[in-house]
């Protein structure tokens, strides 16, 4: 049974710690940080300057991207739910949950024939276990990409909740080449998430992993096993190049 | 099914002598220490060989913890508001026992008996683990490093790392002892999977995710979680509850900010030019969202950081993104080990901050344990003089606080009240010309008497003597004058 409230005031701690601060504070105001050196040096490349066609990123996301461990497949926008189901079949997915209502899932249906497609349509708590213990994998679309280091840039929301790219041992992400950017303060100078802040911003590279036993590096470690990137060329004349 | 609430192999900081004979006779700690220190230092070696953009960007993120750090009470408050609009709820705590007081209570209003746990190390500053225990609330690590560390009873030994010191053959043993139904293996992978399984079935079934915090941006009201294993991102969105505790030294303005730390701190600690998740946090589950905790607290700590806030000398110190490449480099921290140090904080940084948190009476050995041969300061990602603080620490540990400097907590502990008067007399005899001749021309002839034992200098050197004359009497001879 839930106690009531009876959570410790801390306004005392509160008052002490910033009147403390307020105290010693430099009374001087200290210039604003500069960080054109950031954005104009390797680590922030595309940041200056206009921003790289994405047509001449994808061959350094993928690199990158498969750097980190994560698989990549290429489509074109016609049949990238081919390459989605392809995904599935080489890692023997038989239980697979998208978002509901997010912006694939039509697109999806008929590619998963045959496969048991589980909708993330209701709250967590009313399928946790099943989540846990029977989906092979989740689906997700992504928002950005960064080529120099092959990250993802996922912003989950109530179509496609955070745990889809978390808790089954797959994840297959959808990543649209038309939203390649060269760096990681490039992509988010351009979709400048801090104007309205989503619950959850997530930056995912490869898949999940650890060297915490004798720095032997171990992949798998809580969250997927394995990341599956469906490269979706967008850009390209000629689709898959 | 784990040890926590077990005895923990305590090691006093006041004994840090002792500790660190132990260490270095420790053949095989050394070997683990070594490896891991070679393949860190590579690792992070191989990110910067350009020099001068890492110079540019150690600027870039130097300005950006000074600015921080000039304006902590404003970004304090701020953050705290926004943090409040977005149904964050935001508690302070001074001390160590004030926030586990808030994790107790915590426990108590949702009737767990549990909470699973991401990497923390402020945590471990407050010793959570036992101090939940001693209140009946199971604490339990997930990540794989922190939970072979809570197995085994022991602490962290280095803050990116913490089970660095532990060998896959002790691991080994570990699990088969702890979890039922393991069978020995030194294969890592296998290892790995028995861990995931069984925290997997923690993640599902917690009431309530516990998590410190990277970097928290004043502006958005977000906490930003740096990892690579997702148990971070499990403790902070699968559990109903989620508290974040961290120290209020962790506070940018603006979420841009964020970026260039990243940058260095990955590249810092592991060598790697990301991790795999970089987890932005903004508030508990929205209207309409189907996953995510139903309630966000954020625990601000104080515990001595407000001290090293004061002095302007000692403020650098908390300019630090906690990446660990000032143990990796450390030469005495190579040989001796994370553990030796006694405190949540090893090597360099340890040595820096724990003077704070624990005040300098049990710390007093630690600012010494350097050559001062400046590695540390040579690959801090935000340019912390690390050396010069450890000299001002030093000098804190044995002398009054100057004239315009409050003392520190524990300043003058290490004070020696024989060797304070020999300096005085020295002085009042060299203020004294004839006396002064008088007195050494005495001390050469009876230089005979000198002991043979001079406490701590003879016991690696010989012992000092006077010369049979003194400079001041040969010199005419050698027709100087």
């Amino acid at each position: 049974m839930p106690h009531p409230s009876t959570l410790p005031d801390t306004s005392a701690a509160r008052q002490a710690i910033l009147g403390a601060l307020r105290a010693s504070a430099p009374a001087a105001a200290s210039p604003t940080p500069d960080l054109t050196p950031y954005w104009q040096g390797p680590y922030g490349q595309g940041c200056a300057g206009p921003r790289p066609q994405p047509a001449t990123l994808l061959d350094r996301f993928e690199a990158a991207a498969r750097g980190w461990r994560a698989e990549v497949l290429r489509a074109r926008p016609a049949d990238w739910p081919l390459a989605v189901r392809q995904a599935l079949d080489q890692h023997a997915c038989r239980r697979v949950a998208i978002g509901a209502g997010g912006p694939m899932g039509e697109d999806l249906g008929a590619a998963l024939q045959g496969l048991v497609l589980r909708r993330f349509d209701q709250a967590i708590e009313h399928w946790k276990p099943e989540l846990f213990d029977h989906i092979d994998a989740g689906i997700t679309h992504t928002e950005a990409g960064v080529a120099d280091t092959g990250t993802l840039v996922l912003c989950p929301g109530p179509h496609e909740p955070r745990t889809l790219s978390l808790v089954p041992p797959l994840h297959v992400a959808v990543l649209r080449a038309s939203r390649l950017y060269a760096s990681l303060p490039a992509a988010m100078r351009a979709l400048a998430p801090e104007a309205d802040m989503p619950t959850n911003l997530l930056l995912v590279t490869g898949p999940s992993k650890t060297a915490d036993i004798q720095q032997v590096l171990a992949y798998g470690a809580h969250g997927p096993k394995a990341l599956v990137i469906v490269l979706v060329d967008d850009v390209s004349d000629g689709g898959l190049s | 099914m784990t040890t926590a609430g077990a005895p923990l192999h305590f090691v006093d900081p006041r004994h840090f002598k002792a500790n660190t004979r132990e260490a270095v006779d420790d053949a095989h700690l050394r070997r683990s220490f070594r490896s891991a220190m070679d393949f860190l230092q590579a690792k992070r070696g191989a990110h910067f060989e350009d020099t001068a953009a890492f110079e540019a960007l150690r600027g870039v993120g130097q300005a950006i913890r000074q600015y921080s750090l000039a304006r902590l009470p404003d970004l304090l408050e701020l953050l705290e508001q926004r943090l409040t609009e977005r149904g964050v709820q935001v508690h302070w705590a001074a001390t160590p026992a004030e926030a586990n007081a808030i994790f107790l209570a915590l426990a108590r209003e949702h009737g767990a008996t549990g909470m699973i746990k991401g990497k923390s190390m402020v945590s471990e500053e407050i010793e959570l683990n036992h101090r939940m225990a001693e209140q009946g609330v199971r604490c339990l690590e997930s990540d794989m490093g922190e939970y072979i560390v809570q197995l085994a009873g022991e602490r962290p030994s280095h803050i990116i790392m913490p089970a660095i010191h532990k060998t896959k053959q002790q691991i080994a043993e570990l699990f088969t002892q702890h979890i039922p139904d393991t069978p020995y293996t030194e294969d890592v992978d296998e290892l790995i999977a028995t861990g995931r399984k069984v925290l997997r079935n923690e993640f599902r079934d917690a009431k309530i995710g516990v998590s410190g915090v990277n970097f928290m941006v004043a502006e958005t009201g977000s906490l930003v979680l740096v990892e690579n294993e997702g148990n971070g991102r499990m403790c902070t969105t699968v559990p109903d509850v989620h508290i974040a505790i961290t120290g209020i030294e962790k506070v940018v303005q603006r979420f841009e900010h964020v970026l260039p730390l990243f940058s260095l701190l990955t590249r810092s600690a592991t060598g790697q030019a990301v991790t795999t998740y970089l987890n932005v946090i903004t508030g508990p589950r929205r209207e309409g969202e189907l996953d995510g905790p139903k309630q966000v607290h954020l625990i601000l700590l104080d515990n001595g950081r407000s001290q090293a806030y004061r002095d302007a000398d000692f403020r650098p110190t908390l300019q630090c993104i906690r990446c660990g490449a000032c143990m990796n480099h450390c030469p005495v921290y190579a040989r001796i080990g994370g553990l030796a140090y006694g405190t949540t904080y090893p090597g360099p940084i340890g040595a820096i901050i724990s003077p704070h948190l624990l005040g300098l009476e049990p710390t007093q050995d630690l600012p010494t344990a350097s050559s001062l041969c400046g590695a540390c300061a040579e690959v801090c990602p935000v340019g912390i003089p690390i050396p010069d603080l450890l000299v001002q620490l030093r000098r804190a540990a044995r002398h009054d606080a100057e004239p315009g400097h409050a003392p520190l907590a524990g300043q003058a502990s290490a004070k020696d009240w024989k060797e304070a008067f020999a300096w005085k007399a020295w002085a009042w005899l060299n203020e004294r010309p004839v006396l002064y001749r008088w007195a050494i021309g005495l001390g050469h002839r009876v230089r005979w008497l000198t002991p043979p034992w001079q406490g701590g200098w003879t016991a690696h050197r010989t012992p000092l003597k006077l010369a049979r004359r003194g400079l001041r009497d040969r010199l005419p001879g050698r027709g100087v004058r």
